[in-house]
């Protein structure tokens, strides 16, 4: 569907904008919000949950964060025990609803589809396509360009060589066709 | 939210004829011409290790069989194994499958990379063979040579002030027939006989591995595992077959996203895309939202035809005429959306900066699976050629409107 010429009404009862531009479901579940940095222009859908107490997430301008998600920072265990690792989120990253992220990074220009996993502590590189319902085993890493689907979730194919001209236009089309209006 | 971009239900015919999204398109301007994956020239311009994203010289990838010696896949379920220290050395787990080193015959070792594969039994006396038949490969090579010079002779009456005595000399025994070394295999008269058991007995799948981790794994007799290897990746250069000019190139880095060379379709030809979910019924006439959109950094004027003779559903609206303004980069300045909601007529029904919203008045006969709204595209955009009067010239290509049942 062409997003440039959609207009998916949020209420304002629900949802609010920030200073940075960001259009926030106001009942989301964020914790730990001083350890949360959104560059601005992204959208935090109904019901998703963002878990900084644990540790830093860090996102980018244009994200998409759809309902029911949840991002969470990652850990790994040691021979004394375990360290949590900080998240971050690239520029213009789609993830649709009913996903888990528990990822160390997901690079810029990615799409995350429909109910995903995307396990602790791995890496996806920019521009990656991750299938919907899709799981990425922890401690993976994943090159640019990569079309990841399965469980356990393994490179299937490559996404077109022009992903982040498609994918940064689609997260800035999201962004303008979610207006918060009555 | 509903599907995004849906990219693969609008194809567009590629200058070879095969028929592909805009997206996975280029546009080779000197020719003028779409290109896809199968009309262009492809190589490999670097290998690397999709896990520690290292890049690997195509000799070295070669002498390691292909393989990255750091990074370890796990036998059973092809996740990615991790390296764990218990203290006094290293072991490998999957955290899929918890598949570990502990169940193999090499448990732990002092270092996390080039761990062991399974080898080949023959190896040694495979390489022997090897060994020989190139050996055998200079002997002819030799023999042909002196064939093509018979007249330059090379006599033993030459001083040996330019290293020619020692030239000949090789050039001599090469031409001897080299002795078998290898050793040599008597040929097997009896065979073995099957046993009907082989047929009939029950196997126990629980304890022999999966087809794949069997192929993955060639050289296992059944059940034994070690860590493999992760294979490389190859990163592919693009070329237009008929100019020889590049059309897709990253930059080095194998985790780069940036392009040195960038000849995308999308930038050059105008962009079809379904603009809402089309409801078709049966013996009406049903609206096709479509939307087209430029991202050229140049103006393009654009003409859309029904194609009705290779089409399942039969158009309408005979023709569109309409201009679309560039692309502009920095319009981050996104307040101003819709530049004009008022419907220009039956046809043109929006427009926002560069993109029009069409409405296409189909009749349909009978609703398949699969509808295809076939439509041919003309387009002008000065970028189109190299050469600015090319420029002038109007580019066609046939567009293919995959609509579902709905
Ligand atoms: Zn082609
Ligand atoms: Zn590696
Ligand atoms: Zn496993
Ligand atoms: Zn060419």
């Amino acid at each position: 569907m062409d997003e440039g010429l959609v207009v998916v009404k949020l209420s304002p009862d629900e949802y609010t904008q920030t200073n940075s531009g960001n259009k926030i479901f106001k009942n989301a579940s964020i914790f730990g919000s001083q350890n949360i940095i959104i560059h601005g222009k992204s959208i935090l859908m109904r019901d998703c949950m963002l878990r900084g107490d644990l540790t830093g997430i860090r996102m980018g301008k244009f994200c998409f964060i759809g309902e029911r998600t949840l991002i969470r920072a990652s850990h790994r265990k040691f021979s004394k025990g375990a360290t949590m690792f900080p998240m971050h989120v690239g520029d213009c990253v789609i993830v649709e609803e009913d996903c888990v992220l528990v990822a160390a990074q997901i690079g810029s220009y990615t799409h995350i589809g429909k109910g995903a996993i995307v396990g602790r502590s791995s890496i996806i590189k920019e521009c990656c396509k991750v299938e919907a319902g899709a799981v990425i085993p922890s401690d993976s890493t994943f090159p640019p360009f990569s079309v990841i689907a399965g469980n356990p979730a393994r490179v299937v194919g490559r996404v077109p060589e022009c992903t982040q001209e498609l994918i940064s236009q689609a997260a800035k089309e999201l962004y303008e066709s979610y207006v918060i209006q009555r | 939210m509903a599907e995004l971009l849906q990219l693969d239900r609008i194809l567009y015919e590629c200058s070879c004829s095969e028929w592909a999204p805009l997206c996975r398109l280029f546009y080779c301007r000197h020719c003028s011409i779409l290109r896809c994956h199968s009309c262009t020239a492809n190589e490999i311009d670097c290998t690397f290790c999709g896990t520690c994203l290292e890049n690997v010289a195509v000799g070295e990838a070669r002498t390691r069989k292909n393989r990255c010696v750091n990074c370890y896949q796990c036998p059973i379920c092809c996740s990615t194994l991790s390296a764990h220290n218990s203290g006094e050395a290293i072991f490998l787990s999957c955290s899929t499958c918890k598949w570990s080193t502990f169940e193999s015959d090499i448990q732990q070792q002092a270092t996390a990379g080039n761990w062991k594969i399974l080898e080949n039994p023959h190896e040694e006396e495979l390489s022997c063979v090897l060994d020989q038949m190139k050996q055998y490969e200079l002997n002819e090579k030799a023999q042909r040579d002196i064939l093509k010079r018979r007249s330059n002779v090379v006599g033993s009456r030459l001083t040996d002030r330019f290293g020619l005595q020692q030239m000949y000399q090789k050039r001599k025994q090469a031409l001897e027939r080299p002795t078998w070394l290898a050793p040599e295999k008597e040929p097997i008269t009896v065979l073995d006989e099957l046993y009907d058991s082989h047929f009939t007995s029950i196997v126990d799948l629980s304890k022999s591995l999966s087809l794949e981790s069997r192929i993955m794994q060639p050289l296992s007799r059944g059940s034994e595992c070690r860590p493999i290897r992760m294979p490389l990746k190859g990163r592919r250069v693009l070329r237009c077959t008929q100019c020889t000019h590049n059309l897709s190139k990253l930059e080095y880095s194998p985790s780069s996203i940036v392009f040195k060379i960038q000849y995308f379709a999308r930038t050059y030809v105008p962009e079809i895309r379904l603009w809402q979910e089309t409801k078709l019924a049966e013996g009406g006439i049903c609206p096709v939202f479509i939307s087209v959109v430029n991202e050229s950094v140049a103006k393009a004027d654009v003409v859309l035809l029904a194609n009705n003779d290779d089409s399942s559903l039969e158009c309408e609206t005979p023709v569109v005429e309409f201009s679309l303004p560039p692309h502009d980069e920095n319009s981050d300045n996104l307040s101003h959306s819709i530049s004009s909601l008022t419907p220009e007529d039956d046809t043109i029904i929006l427009r926002k900066r560069n993109r029009v919203g069409l409405k296409l008045c189909v009749k349909v006969d009978e609703v398949r699976e699969m509808n295809i709204l076939s439509l041919i595209l003309k387009w002008k955009n000065e970028l189109t050629s190299m050469t600015s009067d090319k420029g002038q010239e109007w580019r066609e290509t046939r567009v293919k409107v995959l609509l579902g049942k709905s």
